[in-house]
């Protein structure tokens, strides 16, 4: 018998994957959305919820940056 | 299937090294009718030339941006025979050859054939080489500078003769030799009949190639498969190995290639025979003690 | 669940798919014409050039070293020519020759196989460096025009021009509009669509990429899809390509003639007219003058606007500083536009705009289908002469080099759609399996020891059949 589910992969680094993984223990999204863990650099997570994690991630990738360039005077 | 955020490594054409530099060649031919090649079979004057212009047309059909220039080196002067002084010639496209290529050839023979009705006929002097080249490398000068900030330019001298060198531009020859290496400039020589072992030592210095061409006949076809490859690509094609290069220098003396000789320790001026004083730099010498007859001597003792 | 995703997902395709400019060049145009438009075009001595020019290096001393060869030349010997190190570009550089049909294969008495050059190509290269062919069609004699133009009156007229094209694109009012014609090529172009509203023209993401290449690109991606139209306009598309070739290898500030042009041909005059291709001072006027933007319009795809030595309107006006501040000397609204696209304006002056790039502005353009490559691009080719004294590198590289890791931020995830298959009962299932997607290009990811694999999802129902076969044959 063999398993058979849909999803998306996911192919990142390393870091990216643990947030990932955090994201899905703390129920960040409402819910669990990862399927299966498969290594290092790949995850396999359902695809409905793509468009819910990618506006994380750029929420996540706002947190983590400076402005580099002073405006103003 | 992929979805947005993916760069798809699209079926990408090799990133192969490619030279986005302008290339600019500056002929010199040497049309001196005193040559021996020339004064033997005068005809071979017209096959030279019409090898020449197609070699040098050839070259602008590489690129667009592509620089040509072609001098004519004679006994008494070196001229530019194109780009000709004054306003380009009218041409009009007749026989479907590029408009460009026609106003080429046509300026090359107009002005080569005023250059040769001004010398005076029976002059069996050698031709003026290392002046041309000097005269290149200014030309050569002029454009680095005058290029708009931002524009690459490769920049090489192709020096076709049948002449020989003498060793009287010994010293003429050095000085553009190792101007041209400072600049940047490959001199790239062509010899039509005599080994020329000065010139070659301009090419080694320079890293440019230098050939002996077996057969006048295929000239145009050594031109194109030795000497249209701009230096940058020259790596990536098999072209003639370097010959060993003859490093003999000429003295200052008798302007005559020597094996050993006497060196200035001031200004390393080389002399044949030992002079008290140097002709370059006054430096007065005293007799060297003849160390080995006194050794000699000793011996006979 | 799996249907909702692939709703979603496939309309974050669709919109994908329209958001990049496809940019050909010459080559790429030229492979995608059928075979018998390629041996006409090969007829023309001009096309013939342009191809030439733009082979790969090596393939263009290949090419000249065989033109003048009668016979077939071994394809061992041809591989000689090359040095052992770049042995992979010679074979890249012998696909392209053949695909261009400009060599083709020949046997060679003894069994060997050679390569001889495509005789219809070998006779018209010839002919243009060499001559012995028919005269151009544009190249009646002429009587000198009294009232000729010179290069900077051309120069500044194609621009005027062709600035008007851009400036309508941006719906800037500073200049009078442009043909029916022309915005047809750019809605065709889908560099411009009609607003759902009112169904007047407005830029697309398409449109803002287009304004960010240089001159050359541009003039070349816009005739292309001209091209593509000539033949809905009942005119000849090979009689089109030979006289815009003509064009692009005529002599800047000198006049050719319209004696003896075909009417399709005069239409298609009047059409680079309007773009500033060519300068005609009546319709009749029997005469007409190339401009730059015509001149040598193919070698602008390949080689990115290596800048010309000499009568260079090379006119640089933007400052990168490398506390990312921008400085642009212009007074234009479509430069001041197209700025602003990638950068946070701060101050406006009568000549002068000061801005900042900063991570919000350039994820903006980011969204927008703009890349870091456009957009370093652009600032590389307007750079100021200022800027231009270290010819190596133009802009500060910190600027650069953030610019580009900002991009690459937004990539930290890359997505595939796929279906898991996990749990086979025996390795020998597994491998079966894994053996049959490999082979059809289907498998994206794959573990032994977890006995997992993930397919590609377009490929399941096609997995699926085959595992159902399969497990009946067992």
């Amino acid at each position: 018998m063999v398993n058979v589910m849909k999803g998306v992969l996911v192919t990142c680094d390393g870091a990216m994957k643990q947030f990932l993984l955090h994201l899905d223990d703390t129920l960040k999204l409402g819910r669990k959305f990862i399927i299966q863990d498969l290594d290092d650099n790949h995850l396999f997570i359902s695809a409905d919820i793509l468009d819910v994690l990618q506006a994380k991630i750029d929420d996540l990738m706002d947190q983590i940056s400076f402005p580099l360039a002073e405006k103003g005077q | 299937m992929k979805m947005n955020n993916i760069e798809l490594p699209a079926e990408q054409t090799p990133e192969f090294s490619s030279v986005d530099e302008t290339s600019l060649i500056v002929v010199i031919f040497d049309s001196n009718p005193g040559q021996k090649l020339l004064r033997d079979n005068p005809h071979i004057l017209t096959h030279c030339l019409d090898s020449i212009i197609a070699f040098s047309n050839s070259h602008l059909m590489q690129k667009a941006q592509n620089k040509l220039a072609v001098m004519a080196c004679h006994s008494k002067k070196s001229e530019f025979i194109f780009p000709g002084s004054g306003k380009p010639l009218d041409v009009r496209q007749i026989d479907g050859q590029y408009e460009t290529f026609t106003l080429v050839e046509k300026t090359i023979k107009q002005n080569l054939a005023k250059h040769l009705a001004g010398e005076s006929p029976m002059l069996n002097t050698e031709s003026l080489l290392a002046g041309a080249i000097a005269m290149a490398l200014c030309y050569i000068a002029r454009l680095q500078r005058s290029k708009s900030p931002g524009c690459m330019l490769n920049s090489r001298i192709l020096v076709v003769t049948g002449s020989s060198d003498s060793a009287m531009q010994y010293m003429n020859y050095m000085n553009v030799f190792f101007t041209a290496q400072k600049q940047n400039v490959v001199i790239d020589v062509c010899a039509l009949d005599q080994h020329l072992s000065l010139l070659q030592q301009g090419c080694d210095i320079t890293g440019g190639l230098y050939l002996k061409i077996p057969q006048l006949q295929g000239l145009l076809q050594y031109l194109l498969w030795v000497f249209l490859p701009e230096p940058p690509i020259r790596q990536k094609l098999v072209l003639p190995p370097p010959a060993k290069v003859d490093y003999r220098a000429a003295c200052f003396c008798h302007r005559e290639l020597i094996d050993i000789g006497y060196v200035c320790s001031v200004c390393l001026s080389i002399f044949c025979k030992f002079s008290p004083i140097c002709t370059t730099c006054h430096t007065v010498f005293k007799i060297p003690p003849l160390a080995v007859k006194a050794k000699k001597k000793k011996i006979k003792l | 669940m799996a249907d909702n995703g692939s709703s979603s997902t496939s309309a974050v395709l669709s919109l994908n798919k329209f958001s990049n400019l496809e940019c050909k060049n010459l080559h790429d145009y030229l492979r995608t014409r059928p075979q018998n438009i390629l041996e006409k075009l090969y007829n023309h001595p001009t096309i013939c050039l342009a191809v030439y020019r733009e082979l790969p290096e090596l393939a263009r001393q290949y090419v000249i070293r065989i033109l003048f060869v009668e016979q077939p030349v071994p394809q061992a010997v041809v591989a000689s020519w090359g040095s052992q190190a770049f042995s992979k570009e010679h074979v890249y550089v012998s696909k392209v020759l053949s695909e261009l049909s400009v060599w083709q294969e020949a046997s060679i008495p003894g069994g060997l196989l050679g390569w001889i050059l495509s005789p219809t190509f070998k006779k018209n290269l010839k002919i243009t460096l060499l001559g012995g062919g028919k005269p151009w069609s544009m190249s009646s004699a002429l009587d000198t025009d009294n009232k000729a133009r010179d290069v900077a009156f051309l120069d500044s007229y194609s621009l005027e021009r062709w600035e008007c094209v851009l400036h309508y694109m941006v719906g800037s009012q500073q200049q009078e509009g442009i043909s029916a014609d022309a915005v047809r090529i750019l809605l065709h172009a889908g560099l411009m669509k009609r607003d759902e509203e009112d169904g007047s023209p407005v830029i697309t993401r398409q449109g803002f990429q287009f304004l960010l290449l240089d001159r050359h690109a541009q003039v070349w991606h816009f005739i292309l899809q001209y091209l593509d139209t000539v033949e809905q306009r009942g005119l000849d598309l090979v009689e089109c390509l030979t006289f815009l070739f003509q064009l692009s290898f005529s002599t800047l500030g000198k006049d050719y003639s319209t004696e003896g042009m075909s009417q399709g041909l005069l239409v298609f005059l009047q059409h680079l007219r309007e773009f500033g291709l060519v300068y005609q001072r009546k319709r009749k006027a029997g005469r007409f003058y190339p401009t730059r933007l015509a001149i040598n319009i193919t070698s602008s795809a390949a080689n990115k606007s290596a800048p010309v030595l000499d009568d260079d309107t090379h006119k640089g006006y933007i400052v990168v500083e490398t506390n990312y501040r921008v400085y642009a000397y212009t007074d234009s609204n479509l430069q001041v536009a197209l700025i602003s696209l990638f950068t946070e304006l701060m101050y406006r002056f009568p000549n002068l705009v000061v801005g900042v790039i900063t991570r919000e502005s350039v994820r903006q353009a980011l969204r927008g289908g703009i890349t870091a490559d456009q957009i370093i691009g652009y600032l590389k080719q307007h750079a100021h002469e200022q800027m231009l004294q270290d010819s190596r590198n133009p802009l500060p590289p910190t600027v650069v080099d953030q610019i580009k890791l900002w991009e690459l931020e937004r990539n930290r995830l890359t997505y595939q759609e796929g279906v898991l298959y996990s749990q086979f009962l025996s390795q020998a299932d597994y491998n079966v399996l894994k053996e049959y997607a490999q082979t059809n290009g289907h498998l994206i990811w794959s573990h032994k020891e977890k006995r997992t694999l993930v397919i590609n999802k377009c490929a399941h129902d096609d997995v699926k059949k085959f595992w159902k076969r399969y497990s009946k044959g067992s």
